[in-house]
């Protein structure tokens, strides 16, 4: 628990990874912004790791296809280090979310979603201690 | 003609031959039988001539005799006879005077020496020819000289008989054959020239495409035959040639519907796409104005805000644009296009559609334009298809490169190299196996389940790509990716790019 749980989001739209950041900064989430899979696990594994003094995250938003390393990958990346991930993609089915959830992901979000939702949500599992 | 004149000149040879032999046989039989008539009268003369000589001379001497055979000789002359016969006395010996010298050689006598007649053909001092007859008389002279009645006639008249016989039957010959060939051709142009003439014609009308031409010919023989057979031949050729036009009239339409049926596939693959990529723009869209509707965003921010709303908008709009344009092209209209952007917006149109299936488009360029005259949405197509195979080589993800470049290439099949935009659309998948690299570009042919793919894809595109007057290439090793190059003719006078 801390004032300003660090959220890993890893999108590759740029227009929308701006606009989800924003929000979930201005809420009071420190918000680290990656593109792609590899870089989501690069962080996780620098920060986890402490070879980067950045925050480790607290929860980790991410796609599931994207260029080098599907999120599915991250997933299972994840897992080792028991951190609460939401999915939020465009190419959801109820297979894949299903393989999500199965896998360890605490929601999935399809495109285009409710932003206020996935903040809720965002709370929920990475919740804010008042400051 | 060359016929008939073939069966009569073998006809007519024939008959000249029997006629001939015939005639000349009949002839040399007249000849024989004039001349045994000849020698016949001949001998009578001297036989009956015989017993008075015979008399004479016993009772009036060798003179009176001699001189009875020289009155009967003149005698002979005056009468106007056919042969006129001479009447001689001949000494059968070499000492006769050349008046009673025998005009056959005294050796060839030597039968009528022993009291036997004898008739021979000899030549007369004159050159003429002559009948001879030698008739003895049994008269001994007292000094045993042997003699005998000549009785001649000249054969003149029976050569010139046989010989007019023969100028008769070569010139009754000739007639003949001259009428008969007359016939023959009149009857030959009748009967064979002029149906053989038509036929020809109306073979020659068939071979020329008008089928409805037919032989009037007929009469009731071969050549009325091979007339029947003909007009059986051009119905047989008239009504395979309907079938054939339907044949490739429903050929045509099979294309055209596989043609159409693969656009349709396209566009809903590139609508899938353009769906899951709308979803991004959508979500800023929809995400933005709710917190605007609700009153949590600031004053200072409402402006950014509509602004980012606008700008994925136009995003959504052109995402859209792309995929109407493609949809609502029929097709046909060829028009010089730069392919580098062609390539370019369906890299764009298909990248989302490959991100699915985690793969990357990349588009290599010079950045110089390649013009060529092509149908944009059935380039599209092509297009399409081919990212679409590559990414189903990918099944675990990867790049597909896609490329754009100019250069001289040679056609399968001509040895001429011309200039030919080339695009490429390489993955590094799993391949083609070699014994399917043939059977690739067939309609209906493919490695996917029922239900993934209808197999038309390559067979379509290559039909699009050799109406464009280009072809396809594809070069693959299993396990290390294939590429698929597009040969398409471009304009000569652009910049060597």
């Amino acid at each position: 628990m801390s004032s300003h749980p660090c959220v890993l989001l890893a999108e590759d739209d740029p227009d929308l990874r701006e606009f989800v950041a924003s929000r979930l900064t201005t809420i009071g989430y420190r918000v680290v912004p990656v593109s792609n899979g590899l870089e989501a696990m690069q962080y996780l594994s620098d920060t986890m790791h402490d070879v980067s003094p950045e925050p480790a995250p607290d929860l980790l938003i991410t796609d599931i296809r994207m260029p080098q390393a599907d999120g599915i990958d991250v997933l299972a990346y994840t897992r080792m280090w028991t951190v609460p991930t939401i999915i939020v993609t465009a190419f959801g089915t109820p297979e894949t979310f299903e393989e999500a959830r199965s896998l360890g992901a605490v929601a999935c979000f399809s495109k285009p979603f409710d932003i206020e939702a996935l903040c809720q949500t965002v709370r929920e599992h990475a919740p804010r201690t008042p400051s | 003609m060359r016929l008939t004149a073939k069966l009569t000149a073998a006809l007519l040879v024939a008959i000249c031959a029997v006629a001939l032999v015939y005639g000349d046989i009949e002839v040399r039989r007249q000849t024989a039988a004039f001349e045994a008539q000849l020698e016949e009268s001949q001998r009578t003369v001297g036989r009956l001539f015989r017993p008075m000589l015979a008399r004479t001379w016993r009772n009036e001497g060798e003179l009176s005799a001699l001189y009875l055979v020289q009155f009967t000789r003149q005698m002979l002359r005056e009468e106007s006879v056919e042969s006129k016969f001479d009447l001689r006395w001949v000494w059968l010996d070499d000492a006769a005077s050349a008046r009673r010298l025998p005009l056959v050689a005294l050796p060839a006598l030597a039968a009528v020496a022993t009291n036997q007649e004898l008739t021979v053909t000899t030549r007369a001092p004159d050159g003429s020819a002559r009948l001879v007859s030698y008739v003895p008389l049994p008269v001994t002279p007292a000094d045993g000289r042997r003699g005998a009645l000549e009785i001649s006639s000249s054969l003149q008249p029976v050569r010139a008989y046989t010989a007019a016989s023969r100028a008769r039957l070569l010139a009754t010959l000739a007639v003949g054959i001259a009428v008969l060939a007359g016939l023959s051709a009149l009857i030959g142009m009748w009967l064979v020239g002029r149906p053989v003439r038509r036929l020809a014609e109306v073979a020659r009308q068939i071979g020329a495409g008008d089928l409805s031409a037919r032989p009037g010919v007929r009469q009731r023989d071969e050549l009325g035959y091979l007339a029947r057979e003909m007009t059986r031949m051009a119905n047989q050729l008239t009504a395979a040639n309907t079938r054939v036009a339907k044949e490739t009239r429903a050929k045509l339409q099979a294309i055209e519907h596989m043609r159409h049926a693969d656009r349709l596939a396209t566009i809903g693959k590139l609508a899938s796409g353009v769906a899951h990529e709308l979803g991004t723009p959508l979500a800023v869209v929809s995400g933005r104005a709710q917190l605007l509707a609700e009153g949590k965003v600031s004053t200072t921010e409402v402006i950014p805000f509509a602004a980012s709303i606008k700008k994925q908008a136009d995003r959504m709009a052109a995402i859209i644009r792309q995929l109407m344009d493609f949809a609502r092209h029929a097709g046909g209209e060829r028009s010089p296009l730069d392919l580098t952007k062609l390539v370019r917006d369906a890299a764009n149109m298909l990248r989302t559609l490959a991100k699915e299936s985690r793969v990357d488009i990349d588009v290599e360029a010079h950045g110089r334009p390649v013009i060529a005259p092509v149908d944009a949405s059935q380039f599209q197509q092509v297009l399409s298809n081919l990212v679409v195979n590559a990414i189903h080589a990918m099944p675990d993800g990867g790049t597909i490169t896609m490329s754009i470049s100019r250069e001289r290439a040679m056609p399968p099949g001509e040895s001429d190299q011309r200039w030919y935009a080339c695009v490429r659309v390489r993955d590094d998948g799993v391949g083609i196996p070699a014994e399917i690299g043939e059977h690739i570009f067939e309609p209906f042919f493919t490695t996917k389940e029922p239900g993934e793919g209808s197999g038309l894809g390559l067979a379509v595109s290559h039909g699009i790509i050799a109406d464009h007057d280009g072809w396809i290439e594809a070069t693959s090793k299993p396990g290390q990716g294939t590429c698929f190059s597009v040969y398409v003719p471009t304009e000569i006078d652009q910049p060597i790019g």
